[in-house]
């Protein structure tokens, strides 16, 4: 697709401080439990030499997303304008907040177990409309707006940038899969990376530490 | 099917473009966005789109406002946005510079990429409308700590406290009152409440935080907070400190992976595999509270090799030959067995160092909370010194800091000595105050009995090391408020419970930590949902129902907004609508000056030139520089007017005047093997920001971090259940087993385990400050947070 956005995440200046998952909750206001971006801890290594790095997801807006065509109620869509995976039954309230009123998801979970990197989240109890699946829009109505992600804006350690894909492509050291991250031969995920400079092939996700 | 005709003559008409079904549904359908974008909105009444009025468009979209973040004590410029009196999003402000770089050409080369924003200041909007706020005052009507208050009114509540205040002065006198509050934020009218009441008890946070650090830099080069230029550095040796965790202020990730890029190494001495050390060249795990001894080591290496830069040293230093002696035997083989750091380790770290355009070296409170602080920071700000990294590009940095002017009442000094010691037994002490000292006046009422207490926006049963002193101690007091915006473990000890107010909602000036002179406001950007008071209109109302004056017959007659009004004019000449009206509500006030200590001095008239030190001071006694034979030079504020190796300030009221390394006093034993620490992470903010619900998302708990082999040895497995034993309390915890760990050491995330502040905050985790038995530094009078040994055993 030749227009297509993605995430360029830059691990070797992620420190982890989920400044991002913050951002992404106020610009939506997302209920707790469900994280439309999400940052992952990887440790490995062996002392004194231990390896910490981090890998902060939210959608990868796929070329070819698995979610859409497993949907039974076909609420998920890909922007013809700029590729970003969508969902159709949530519109934006003038105040910029989502509106939820007219879901029609029917929580089968198809688009979780389809999507190879478990990106859509079930929002059991949601303060605001019936229970769904939910994920990361891309923020496309600020990207509407001529602005980047809110993640992209409030990285602290200039680790999540927003571009083209084809752009990010250019970018030298560029990689299409981290640690970690699962086969992108799948999908084609839009997201792109910059390894970071130390890691190990020992990494395993640390969920609490 | 007429709505649609409406439409597509609308949507033309509005934007020139041509309409499609297809588009139109697309667009209503998935964003909605496009319309508002183009400035088109959706009249319910109407059903169709059309060009919103500049009012509408306000109303639903709102304004921006710029302030200052507070969720910690870093100062981040945001702005809001306020749609109908509520905040729907904090972003961040690139006017100011916190949040951008602290070098003013970088601040100005990167504004345009944007300023940045930690998880704190993004989850804001939570703490504020946090439902478990306190909302009304609360007078305690059962026994203390026993939870029984009736809610009372703000007039109550004021009325209250002055008449239990005018009792306990009366009954004890002025001094028998203790202040503790938060430092940066609305500490001028707590201040001017204590001097106008005549208690000279006032303390705040900088006492926990880093006054060992600040001492030590200013014993050695005069200026108790240099900040280092990251960004430009060729080289970075940190002790203790993890700006990438504990980040302090919002640009430090940001200007240390620009340095990074440019090829900055990165070298991060820590027992813990701190988030700094994790993006770090080179991690040195030492055994905690040995950094100084590393140090001097280091100095050792760059005398014994001669790889100082002699002019400098010869120029701005004094006390060298003495340090020279002093360090001859503080080898790298002599630190390798105190510190377990290999010896050939420091000796390449000196040599790199020694060969660096230009280098950071600093310290925080990783060391800092020891017993031996103050003299290992000074070790570490002797290294800058011989190598003459200071106050130039890439290196530690002297900020020119310029901003409100306090002006204080005018009132007699009180008659009686500070109760903690401050300038006493403290001489090095900082105006923060000794909290230890204060603690045990408390408990036992020497050297003068301590009877009232006074407690705003601090969680002092959590955050003062030793929470069962913390709790006899108020215990011990006839009357206590606590100001917070929470039931705290504090406010839950009180007498008169007083709802504080949140950061969006109240004024503040924050001279902000960057090297040129810059200013943000803090401006109320919503009413108080609660209805409450802020701190500043509380305190000076109880200020005035007891009738304080000056010696002018002044009291507390002005606003918040007239007070910060008149420090700014006193202090940089602008009125607070002009602040108000700058971008982005910042005032910077120039550029980063370099080598500020070669230039010359304005003396003012009436100074004194010293013959034996060629110190000028005015006819205040206040420094002013230092005379090189030609003409006044700025120097270093030490009472040389130069960097001190040999410090004889030090030496005349008893200290040592070189930075000697003495063992942790409280190191662990056969009984309680491992060394504790704690440590602060990105999410967190002391113990203040544990009933955030999206920062409890983020880490909601504290695991026991372990060496995965001293694991395997005590037989534990990762996420086992486990005690953790200090010889002054225990409790049960998760581990987490890492290689991110000094074997003998263990630690955990400070902050958590909470039994009080609110319902998300309850029960999560381990408070670190159980453990430690709570000292105070000898010379600064820091309370020391990390030193003390446990034993771990499964539960």
């Amino acid at each position: 697709m030749k227009n297509q956005l993605g995430f360029y995440f830059n691990q070797d200046n992620c420190i982890g401080c989920r400044a991002c998952e913050g951002a992404c909750k106020q610009q939506w206001n997302v209920d707790v439990t469900v994280r439309y971006r999400k940052v992952h801890t990887l440790e490995g290594g062996k002392y004194p030499n231990p390896i910490t790095c981090y890998l902060s997801l939210g959608c990868n807006h796929c070329e070819e997303p698995a979610c859409i065509e497993v949907c039974p109620v076909k609420r998920i869509e890909k922007r013809e304008k700029d590729g970003l995976v969508v969902y159709n039954d949530i519109s934006l309230n003038t105040d910029g907040t989502l509106n939820y009123e007219k879901v029609t998801c029917v929580s089968c979970g198809n688009c979780k177990n389809a999507c190879p990197y478990s990106i859509p989240q079930i929002n059991e109890s949601p303060s605001k409309g019936k229970k769904r699946y939910e994920k990361c829009i891309g923020c496309y109505p600020r990207v509407d707006e001529g602005l980047k992600p809110a993640c992209v804006q409030t990285c602290l350690g200039l680790a999540l940038e927003w571009d083209k894909l084809a752009e990010n492509e250019k970018i030298s050291g560029t990689i299409k899969q981290l640690t970690g991250f699962p086969d992108p031969s799948d999908t084609k995920p839009s997201t792109r990376f910059k390894p970071a400079r130390k890691t190990s092939n020992d990494l395993k996700e640390v969920v609490l530490r | 099917m007429e709505i649609l005709k409406k439409e597509k003559n609308l949507f033309s008409e509005v934007t020139g473009k041509k309409f499609t079904r297809r588009e139109f549904l697309k667009w209503s359908s998935v964003t909605g966005t496009a319309a508002i974008a183009s400035g088109l909105f959706l009249d319910n009444k109407l059903g169709i789109f059309r060009e919103a009025t500049a009012a509408e468009k306000e109303a639903k979209t709102g304004t921006w406002i710029y302030t200052c973040c507070n969720m910690c004590g870093g100062q981040t410029g945001i702005k809001v946005n306020v749609i109908d009196g509520v905040i729907r999003k904090i972003e961040p402000n690139e006017h100011n510079p916190i949040g951008v770089a602290n070098i003013y050409n970088d601040f100005v080369n990167e504004k345009s990429r944007g300023g940045r924003m930690c998880p704190k200041g993004n989850s804001a909007i939570k703490s504020l409308y946090d439902p478990d706020r306190l909302k009304t005052p609360m007078k305690r009507i059962g026994e203390r700590g026993s939870g029984q208050w009736e809610p009372i009114t703000w007039e109550q509540a004021i009325e209250e406290a002055a008449s239990k205040l005018t009792e306990i002065k009366k009954k004890y006198g002025a001094e028998s009152l203790v202040w503790f509050s938060e430092d940066h934020s609305f500490t001028h009218i707590q201040i001017d409440f204590c001097d106008l009441f005549g208690t000279p008890n006032y303390h705040n946070h900088a006492n926990l935080c880093d006054v060992s650090r600040k001492r030590g830099f200013s014993t050695v080069m005069g200026d108790e907070r240099p900040l280092a230029d990251f960004q430009n550095a060729d080289y970075v040796l940190l002790f203790g400190w993890n700006p990438l965790g504990a980040m302090k202020w919002a640009h430090l990730p940001a200007i240390i992976n620009r340095g990074r890029e440019k090829g900055a190494k990165l070298v991060v001495v820590d027992p813990v595999f701190s988030a700094t050390a994790a993006k770090a060249d080179e991690w040195i795990s030492l055994r905690p509270g040995t950094d100084g001894a590393m140090a001097l080591a280091i100095g050792n290496v760059i005398v014994t090799e001669k790889l100082y830069n002699k002019d400098f040293i010869e120029n701005w230093t004094i006390g060298f030959d003495e340090y020279e002696k002093f360090i001859a035997d503080k080898t790298p083989e002599w630190q390798e067995k105190i510190t377990s750091v290999p010896a050939d380790v420091v000796r390449r770290i000196a040599r790199e160092l020694a060969s660096s355009k230009s280098a950071v070296i600093d310290v925080w409170s990783g060391p800092g909370h020891h017993t031996n602080a103050t003299q290992g920071s000074r070790a570490v700000a002797m290294i800058p010194a011989l190598l003459g990294f200071y106050d130039k590009s890439g290196t530690m940095i002297s900020p020119d800091k310029k901003g409100g002017k306090h002006i204080k009442f005018s009132v007699d000094k009180s008659k009686a000595q500070r109760v903690d010691g401050l300038g006493t037994k403290y001489p090095f002490g900082h105006g923060s105050g000794i909290y230890i000292e204060a603690r045990e006046a408390m408990l036992t009422g020497k050297p003068y009995p301590v009877k009232a207490a006074v407690f705003v926006f601090q969680n002092w049963v959590m955050s003062v090391p030793n929470t069962a002193k913390n709790l006899e101690a108020i215990k011990n007091m006839e009357f206590v408020i606590v100001v917070d915006t929470h039931l705290s473990e504090t406010a839950e000890l009180a007498d008169l419970i007083v709802p504080g107010s949140n950061f969006l909602e109240r004024y503040d000036l924050n001279s902000n930590w960057v090297t040129f002179p810059a200013l943000g406001l803090r401006q109320p950007v919503v009413k108080s949902w609660i209805n409450g008071m802020t701190e500043y209109e509380f305190v000076k109302a109880v200020g005035k129902k007891l009738g304080l004056k000056d010696k002018n017959g002044k009291g507390f007659e002005k606003t918040d907004e007239e007070a910060m009004n008149e420090e700014l004019k006193a202090g940089i000449n602008i009125s607070i609508a002009e602040l108000r009206a700058m971008d982005g509500a910042t005032w910077i006030g120039g550029k980063t000056t370099y080598e500020k200590y070669s230039k010359s001095a304005k003396v003012p008239e009436g100074a004194v030139v010293n013959t034996d030190t060629k110190v000028v001071k005015d006819k205040d006694g206040k420094y002013i520089g230092v005379s090189n034979g030609f003409w006044v030079v700025n120097g270093f504020k030490t009472p040389s007017g130069k960097i001190e190796f040999y410090s004889k300030q030090l030496k005349d009221k008893g200290y040592d005047p070189l930075p000697v390394y003495t063992e942790p006093e409280d190191k662990p034993t056969s009984e309680y093997p491992f060394y504790l620490i704690g440590w602060k992470q990105a999410e967190h903010t002391h113990t203040r920001t544990f009933n955030n619900e999206w920062l409890m998302e983020m880490k909601s708990d504290n695991p026991l971090w372990m060496n995965t082999d001293t694991g395997k040895k005590l037989g534990l497995n990762d996420g086992d259940e486990v005690w953790i034993e200090s010889p002054i309390s225990k409790a049960k915890g998760k581990v987490h087993l890492t290689e991110g760990i000094h074997p003998e050491v263990v630690g955990l995330h400070h902050g958590y385990g909470h039994w009080a502040l609110g319902s998300v905050a309850k029960g999560k985790g381990v408070a670190d400050g159980q453990f430690f038995p709570g000292k105070a530094e000898a010379i600064s009078g820091q309370a020391i947070t990390k030193e003390v040994g446990v034993k771990i055993y499964k539960a």
